[in-house]
């Protein structure tokens, strides 16, 4: 086919052709939190295009009419940083529609597939499936477009999965054969939202447009890397889920290792789907994969334990709702990953991400290495003390966007006493706009076929590959928890991993 | 009598309003900076109008601004003050505020605010300028301050010398500057449109077909636009169309454009049109090279 000549990239806002939208799970707490609300944020920058419609699938019975006021309550206490706006509601609802069902029923693809096919004048036949539903679900609905037809069409059809991508290495293998059977693997986008938060994809841009850091990249400059991902809040109700996945499978399986993945990747040529999928796959599968004799000295697991936080007192994992009083869920995991290659021989990449922890912070610490000498200190012989304030370049992903640079300065006045200062980089002070939520990023993506911040199978299975001796490992082990405290960083056993590199963890 | 103003003053100006702003509030306030804003106005233009312009660009475009307004006068003038633009984005609890400089200048006084300048903008950071008076981008006094700034961005339309302008902006290029033509701007909703029509197959394979087309444009004399929109369809189509151009009434400077046929007929109307800050944050978002417009530009110039 010829090439559309009219085109100016440079110029043009990227279009999103018409579409229908099928979202399997649409009573769930994904759809009412996070996929609503950001297709009508979509709509509410005319960043929809100006054919769509949306249809909605559970299994409760609804009205189209009951459905609309179900979101429109979802949207007006969800949207994130955005007013609500009531007559581009009105108008927004109009193409969006409720079809309940039973997803194990194959006559109801039958109905979805006829009532598509009246959308066709309107969707070109393009349709984007949204599986925001328990993973279970998944062979189930994607088996049931396939055989229905439903995965080919007279446009495009994609399949959009949530996490978790499978319970481990073998799941996810055969999930993956069960989506391919049906979609071709160009057509399943899986969705990993901290891929589509701006401050993630911005550390490429950090990387990869400025000359000053790139030399610096690598093991004769780097000393260690830091990701933490902690959050404040328990399990909130999801105890029951949670004791099944524990924060290894839920946190560092997926979105932090898809985080370093970023921050370790080598450059790709162009900037392109395949080709930065490529590079973060190359790097997943250059991920040193632990030996059982090393998973003690090199992952850390914890449980949090009753404490106080704020002046409360919060329960520990064990008495929350829905668990198992003698639970063996992770709820804090640290891992030391090593990744061999020839940029980061040696450089360990400290992992943690934990729950009920003293804040709500994600961030990536890239600690570089100490000046040759201590030529400023006054004794220089013993304590180096300039050493335990390393440079530090912080990248933080949330809740206040930016970078800092920490680096040694001299105090004012007499004398060369140094003390650490930072430079800040703060998203709010050099971009006034609001920022879009992953969500509103990634199905935008989605909807206009480009897959770069979406996880490819190959990426997932690396992944799996790199944790599963460790949750083989940890299967295998009874745990004393709980081990730490709420409101606390961890386990003691997880500063002792860092301590054995004479590292330490940082207070984020 | 001009007054004096001196870029310590107007500085330390800054330094007590900032001062006092973070007194006013409580949680403080966010100053944002990411690059140096210049408005050259004419008297022709209303100095109002430009400052709501930037009141609603730094939410983008957060910026030192900076207001120059240059007055006819037999008297040499020169003044200065001093403002914040702040503004509470929702669901914050941070205001964010941007400083903006109002400096009112007469031609005689022009070298002198080109010194004030340069000793205002934001240091390492990149300097635009927006000049959409022909006259005053075509004062030779003017000339020093527009090789301040990274990028300028001029506007044709309604220039009594469109062509002139045009032909500046190509001299300008030419000599490895970064200026932007607002005429060419103004056609971006209508080329998109034209664009997304053909990203149907169907409509690919009929191009071939297209033997003519037709420009329409308010009565008057010709826009710029319309020439540009002429060397852009040659650009694209890599062939020489013949254009003609009829008057028709309406508040775009392009009222339609038709693409005409053996059996085919596209027809485009511009889908909306944008209010002069939204002109600006295109530009504003573009830098480095444009290579759609440096040919259109050489085709417009070769038209005219």
């Amino acid at each position: 086919m010829e090439a559309n000549p009219f085109l100016d990239p440079l110029r043009f806002e990227r279009r999103v052709p018409p579409c229908a939208i099928v979202i399997f799970g649409a009573n769930g707490d994904l759809t009412k939190r996070k996929l609503i609300p950001a297709l009508y944020r979509l709509a509410y920058e005319r960043r929809m295009p100006s054919g769509y419609v949306i249809f909605g699938n559970s299994r409760t019975a609804m009205s189209d009419a009951e459905y609309r006021q179900k979101m429109k309550a979802a949207v007006q206490e969800f949207l994130e940083d955005s007013p609500f706006d009531a007559a581009l509601w009105e108008q927004f609802e109009q193409s969006l529609f409720y079809l309940p069902g039973d997803i194990k029923n194959p006559e109801y693809y039958s109905v979805l597939a006829a009532r598509l096919k009246e959308q066709d004048e309107r969707t070109g036949g393009n349709v984007l499936f949204y599986l925001s539903t328990q993973p279970s679900h998944y062979e189930p609905i994607v088996g049931g477009l396939g055989q229905a037809g439903l995965s080919r069409g007279a446009g495009w059809r994609r399949v959009v999965i949530e996490k978790p991508f499978g319970h481990d290495l073998a799941s996810a293998h055969a999930l993956n054969q069960k989506l391919q059977a049906v979609f071709p693997e160009s057509s399943i986008y899986r969705i990993d939202h901290y891929l589509g938060k701006e401050t993630v994809q911005n550390v490429l841009a950090v990387r990869f447009a400025n000359g000053i850091f790139e030399p610096l990249w690598n093991r004769r400059y780097i000393n260690n890397v830091q990701i933490t991902a902690a959050e404040s809040i328990g399990v909130e109700g999801r105890g029951g889920y949670y004791q099944e996945s524990g924060a290894l499978r839920d946190m560092i399986q997926n979105h932090l290792l898809q985080v370093m993945a970023t921050i370790a990747m080598e450059p790709s040529a162009v900037y392109e789907p395949n080709a930065v999928r490529d590079e973060r796959a190359k790097l997943l599968r250059s991920v040193r994969i632990l030996k059982e004799e090393e998973v003690a000295g090199l992952a850390v697991a914890g449980q949090y334990g009753s404490g106080r936080i704020g002046g409360r007192e919060m329960p520990g994992f064990r008495q929350e709702e829905g668990v198992d009083p003698k639970a063996q869920t992770d709820t804090y995991a640290a891992v030391t990953f090593f990744v061999d290659n020839w940029r980061w021989a040696g450089v360990p990449f400290y992992v943690r991400t934990g729950k009920r922890m003293p804040k709500r912070v994600t961030d990536i610490a890239i600690q570089f290495n100490a000046a040759p000498l201590p030529l400023f200190e006054r004794d220089n012989t013993a304590g180096n003390h300039h050493l335990a304030r390393p440079n530090l370049l912080i990248i933080r992903i949330q809740p206040e966007e930016g970078i800092s640079l920490r680096f040694l300065s001299k105090n004012p006045g007499e004398g060369m006493k140094l003390r650490p200062v930072s430079m800040d980089f703060n998203y709010g002070s050099s971009f006034g706009v609001r920022t879009p939520t992953a969500y509103e990023t990634l199905l935008q993506d989605a909807l206009a076929g480009d897959a770069t911040l979406y996880t490819r199978q190959d990426m997932v299975e690396a992944s799996w590959a790199v944790v599963q001796p460790i949750l083989d490992y940890w299967a295998s082990q009874r745990f004393l928890f709980p081990n730490y405290e709420a409101g606390t960083w961890g386990p003691k056993a997880s500063d002792d991993m860092l301590a054995t590199r004479g590292h330490r963890w940082r207070i984020p | 009598m001009a007054a004096v103003v001196s870029p310590e003053g107007i500085l330390k100006e800054l330094s007590a309003l900032w001062v006092s702003l973070g007194k006013q509030e409580d949680s403080g306030v966010l100053r944002a900076c990411a690059m140096t804003l210049i408005m050259a106005t004419g008297e022709e233009e209303d100095a109002a109008e430009a400052g709501l312009t930037l009141a609603e660009l730094i939410h983008e475009h957060p910026s030192r601004a900076i207001v120059l307004r240059v007055v006819t006068s037999a008297e040499p003038v020169l003044e200065s003050r001093v403002l914040a633009q702040c503004w509470m984005p929702f669901g914050k609890r941070q205001q964010i505020c941007c400083e903006q400089i109002e400096i009112t200048a007469s031609p005689a006084t022009l070298p002198g605010v080109q010194r004030i300048l340069g000793a205002l903008v934001a240091p390492d950071l990149p300097v635009m300028l927006v000049c959409r008076s022909p006259r005053l981008f075509g004062l030779p006094k003017f000339q020093k301050l527009l090789a301040m700034a990274n990028k300028v961005v001029a506007d044709s339309h309604g220039s009594p010398e469109p062509w002139g302008v045009m032909q500046r902006v190509a001299d300008m290029r030419a000599n490895g500057r970064d200026v932007a033509d607002l005429a060419w701007t103004r056609l971006t909703p209508l080329r998109q449109e034209i664009g997304a029509a053909f990203d149907e197959p169907g409509a690919i394979a009929r191009l071939p077909l297209i033997s003519r087309a037709v420009i329409a444009h308010p009565p008057g004399p010709m826009p710029p636009e319309a020439l540009y929109l002429t060397a852009w369809l040659h650009h694209s189509l890599g062939r020489e169309l013949p254009v003609s151009f009829q008057p028709e009434a309406g508040s775009d400077p392009i009222t339609r454009v038709d693409l005409i046929g053996e059996q085919v007929l596209f027809s485009f109307r511009p889908p909306f049109s944008r209010a002069g800050c939204e002109l600006l944050r295109e530009e504003l978002s573009i830098s480095g090279r444009d290579s759609v417009y440096d040919s259109v530009l050489a085709g417009a110039l070769a038209l005219a």
